[in-house]
């Protein structure tokens, strides 16, 4: 790992359009600005691995979600009790009352 | 509006975030819904719900196009995941997927931006 020293308003350059400048020290903390191309996806590392945690999580949490938008399907209404309808009409506003179409349909 | 068919396989060329080996994915619709399923061909244990982003919160496909991280050609998921006591649903809009219809291809995003949550809840996006 390259290690670099700088000090508030100086900057360094990665690539050719990347610029990284320290703005400011605050206390524990370092303000950074960072100027880069827009399809440069620049964000903290922190949030790569929650985004990471969150689609695991996702995955882990499948048959639960079914089970909880089951109910937003023709069936009983003792069945809906505990589920929240308002996320019903959001996700099934567009259902095709004459099924599903095109490719891969489950 | 109406939603767009997706390809029933996808390729996900740099896999999912923090997931590299992820590549090869199945996407389907839920029956009698707006909602997708994708399921990893490389894990198949592997797979989520998806739901239109824009109905999550409307504009989040245009927002994206004017930052040009979307292409006209592209569409947007988000995940849905189940948080809470009681389990309440929950759409990721910091790591949307986005779906090239005609490349067949996908990728997914990481958003710096409080305007797209990592947990926005589902019942309170409209």
């Amino acid at each position: 790992m390259l290690v670099l020293t700088r000090r508030p308003g100086q900057s360094i350059r990665i690539g050719p359009g990347i610029d990284v400048r320290v703005v400011r020290i605050e206390g524990d903390r370092v303000v950074l600005g960072i100027a880069a191309p827009s399809h440069v996806a620049v964000v903290r590392s922190e949030l790569v691995e929650q985004v990471t945690d969150e689609v695991r999580e996702a995955s882990d949490a499948r048959a639960k979600l079914r089970v909880m938008l089951a109910p937003v399907r023709p069936v009983p209404p003792a069945a809906k009790e505990g589920h929240p309808a308002h996320v019903a009409e959001l996700l099934y506003e567009e259902a095709d009352p004459e099924g599903p179409e095109g490719p891969g349909v489950a | 509006m109406s939603q767009p068919t997706p390809p029933a396989e996808l390729v996900f060329p740099d896999g999912l975030v923090g997931l590299p080996q992820l590549i090869r994915h199945s996407l389907s619709t839920v029956p009698d819904s707006a909602l997708y399923e994708l399921v990893s061909r490389d894990d198949p244990a592997f797979g989520f719900i998806l739901a239109p982003a824009d109905q999550i919160k409307p504009g989040v496909t245009d927002r994206l196009r004017s930052r040009q991280l979307v292409a006209e050609s592209e569409w947007v998921l988000a995940i849905l995941a189940v948080h809470g006591e009681p389990p309440a649903v929950t759409a990721n809009l910091a790591g949307p997927i986005v779906i090239d219809l005609e490349k067949a291809t996908a990728r997914q995003l990481v958003l710096e931006d409080p305007e797209f949550p990592l947990q926005i809840p589902v019942a309170e996006a409209v």
